[in-house]
């Protein structure tokens, strides 16, 4: 089975470095952007299997690089979880009906974010095998 | 000028045309009998007169003729033509005998044998009077039934002897005509001066009804906001008083609706202010709230990390510095959610997310999140929930808020070996069905004069029992925000020494509601059974502790 590539985006370094080295760790491809603009390029070039995507972030906030990822046909087909230290329902909820597949609050334990990584890539593939 | 039927005008107007119309008619009815009276008195009176005056030649005519002598006759014919209301004259003589009757004298016929007897009076009145020596006047009604009268006079011969009366019968027909006139003319003045009764009433009833109107379209204009207006009324009387204080009343509602406006619009412009202090402060809430949290999620992530070995072998020393690290961490973690949810409430406005979700999920959630806490110091946790207890209708992620904190306090106040509590079970009215949810504890009790205090914000009862759970006070407080956004209140019952149960009520959904939610609501691992036991034991040995496995 090919390797499944997670796009990472969060302004923050340490938090960038850390969940590069946890996913690589667990056998994932990794792909890095700290920043909006970097990420809707990474995405377009790179094709991850998912997208962890920070909500606060200088210049472009989550909220609009998701509205952008949505729109662009090559890239609308990516799921994408939210990684916020937003914890409100109304964010969650927001990012749910702005399309993301799931929300991460920060600050989370490893084991609740590769389970939910996992349950991503299984929900995928049980949708892909529905539609075929 | 338009009548209404209820209208004031109309009642006014219908008021005084009565009134007129009253005194039209009594009057002309008055008038008409008065004059009747005069007018029969008149005619009684001419013919008391006329008696008088004719009785001698009659009696004296008959005397000397025949009564079917032409010149007898011609004699009646032209008495009884001097006074028309004289229908009749008869001549009785004192025994009743009629010996002449004036009507019959058309006929012809010579006195002999053939002649009938004359006929005799009946009436013992008119034979008494026939008898008397005075006149007297009888009343009585002719053939076709209209009123008489008649004079009888008695007839004296020259040396005094009676013998004879004469009868006339006075007869009113004739003043019917001029009673009828005088009715028509009295009838038709009374009509008209009724219709101008009528154009008068209608008139003055507008009169004193204009001015209402005028005054209640102004009081419109007033109620519409058009404070401009003003009534004029020239009367000259009370109404140009009430329209004088009313215009006055309009001048001062004017001059406070301006004020009120200014005042509207300087609040309006303090409320935008504060809207606006508010959009900062979620602004730097939410900034502090992502300052605060990035950092504890390096940290923690890489603490775990470096606990699961993953960067390499640790000692066990530094394995036990680490997990003193993490535990830190998590004390911190859960001060820094306090200090953020607090200061969201503290803005004032909660958001509420209801749902219907069923209590024992949750309930189960947050034990298993204490369960290491509840083993340490050996305390036994039961829920106790009402069976078929339908959804509650809450905000989950709140609710769960105060489930935890409470169970938390009464892990803290709880001695080893004790007993926590948790029921819930069915309230209220069919119309709003409620569940009472409690949380009790066999614990040290909270004093009486103490309870009000425990709800402030940063209360503690003693800062030890903070080093061991963490906290800054604001559990209980959140607790009875959260609870005061769904519109119920918190209560508290405790006895010194021998615990605390807090509870409060929340709405849950009806028969129809949950039967219709049940398939959603129960997981495929089948609650109900648990519903009935305790959730679960924590008990002193590990190895004891159950999970609820279905």
């Amino acid at each position: 089975m090919k390797k499944k590539k997670i796009l990472i985006v969060d302004d923050e370094d340490d938090i960038l470095h850390f969940l590069e080295l946890v996913l690589r760790e667990k056998g994932y491809e990794v792909a890095t952007a700290s920043g909006g603009h970097e990420a809707l390029t990474k995405a377009q070039l790179e094709r991850p299997d998912l997208v962890l995507l920070d909500i606060m972030m200088p210049q472009m906030d989550g909220w609009e690089v998701l509205k952008l990822l949505r729109v662009d046909d090559g890239t609308r087909q990516i799921p994408v979880a939210m990684l916020s230290a937003r914890t409100e329902a109304k964010d969650r909820v927001q990012g749910l009906q702005e399309g993301a597949i799931d929300y991460i609050c920060k600050p989370f334990s490893l084991q609740e974010l590769l389970g939910k990584i996992e349950t991503i890539f299984s929900q995928v593939e049980d949708r892909g095998r529905a539609a075929r | 000028m338009r009548l209404r039927l209820n209208s004031l005008k109309t009642r006014t107007a219908v008021a005084i045309a009565s009134v007129i119309v009253a005194i039209l008619v009594v009057n002309a009815v008055y008038l008409i009998l008065t004059k009747r009276a005069e007018l029969r008195k008149q005619t009684e009176d001419q013919a008391s007169k006329f008696a008088l005056l004719t009785r001698d030649r009659i009696g004296s005519g008959y005397d000397t003729y025949d009564v079917k002598d032409f010149k007898f006759r011609r004699l009646i014919g032209e008495i009884l033509s001097l006074n028309p209301d004289v229908d009749r004259i008869q001549i009785i003589d004192v025994d009743g005998r009629i010996r002449f009757d004036s009507t019959q004298m058309d006929e012809t016929g010579s006195h002999g044998a053939d002649d009938p007897p004359p006929r005799l009076v009946q009436d013992p009145q008119r034979l008494a009077a026939v008898k008397a020596v005075a006149d007297s006047s009888i009343r009585g009604r002719d053939a076709s039934g209209r009123e008489t009268l008649e004079i009888v006079a008695p007839y004296r011969e020259d040396w005094g002897r009676h013998t004879l009366s004469v009868a006339y019968r006075v007869n009113y027909r004739n003043l019917e005509p001029r009673l009828a006139r005088l009715v028509y003319v009295t009838g038709g003045l009374s009509l008209a001066s009724i219709l101008l009764s009528v154009l008068i009433a209608v008139s003055l009833a507008s009169r004193i009804t204009k001015p209402l109107e005028v005054l209640t379209s102004g009081v419109k204009d007033i109620a519409e906001g058009h404070f401009d207006r003003r009534l004029s009324i020239t009367s000259h009387d009370e109404l140009e008083m009430l329209a004088e204080t009313f215009n006055h009343m309009t001048g001062r509602l004017r001059e406070h609706v301006e004020q009120l406006e200014e005042s509207n619009k300087k609040l309006g412009a303090v409320n935008e202010e504060l809207k606006e202090l508010d959009r900062m402060k979620s602004d730097l809430l939410a900034n502090v709230s992502h300052e605060l949290r990035t950092p504890l999620t390096a940290i923690k992530g890489y603490t775990d990390y470096i606990l699961e070995r993953r960067l390499g072998a640790i000692t066990e020393k530094q394995e036990k510095g680490l997990v003193v690290v993490q535990r830190n961490l998590e004390r911190l973690s859960k001060t820094i959610n306090a200090l953020l949810d607090f200061s969201r409430m503290d803005v004032g406005r909660i958001a509420l997310n209801l749902q219907p979700f069923a209590l024992s999920p949750l309930l189960d959630q947050i034990v298993t999140g204490l369960r290491s806490e509840l083993e340490k110091k050996g305390l036994k946790l039961t829920a106790e929930i009402e069976r078929g207890l339908p959804p509650v209708i809450g905000d989950k992620e709140k609710l769960s808020a105060v489930l935890e904190n409470l169970i938390i306090n009464a892990l803290k106040f709880t001695p080893e070996g004790g007993r926590i509590t948790v029921s819930a079970k069915r309230v209220g009215t069919a119309a709003r069905p409620s569940a009472l949810i409690r949380v009790s504890d066999t614990g040290v009790g909270i004093a009486a004069d103490q309870i009000a205090k425990i709800f402030n914000r940063f209360h503690q009862v003693d800062t030890s029992t903070t080093r061991r759970f963490g906290g800054v006070g604001l559990g209980l407080a959140i607790v009875k925000s959260i609870l005061e956004a769904h519109g119920t209140t918190v209560t508290v019952e405790s006895e010194l020494g021998r615990g605390t149960t807090f509870g409060f009520v929340l709405p849950v959904l009806d028969r129809a509601e949950a039967a219709a939610a049940a398939p959603a609501a129960s997981p495929a691992r089948g609650r109900e059974a648990v519903e009935e036991a305790p959730v679960l034991l924590a008990e002193a040995e590990p190895a004891k502790a159950q999970e609820p496995t279905v």
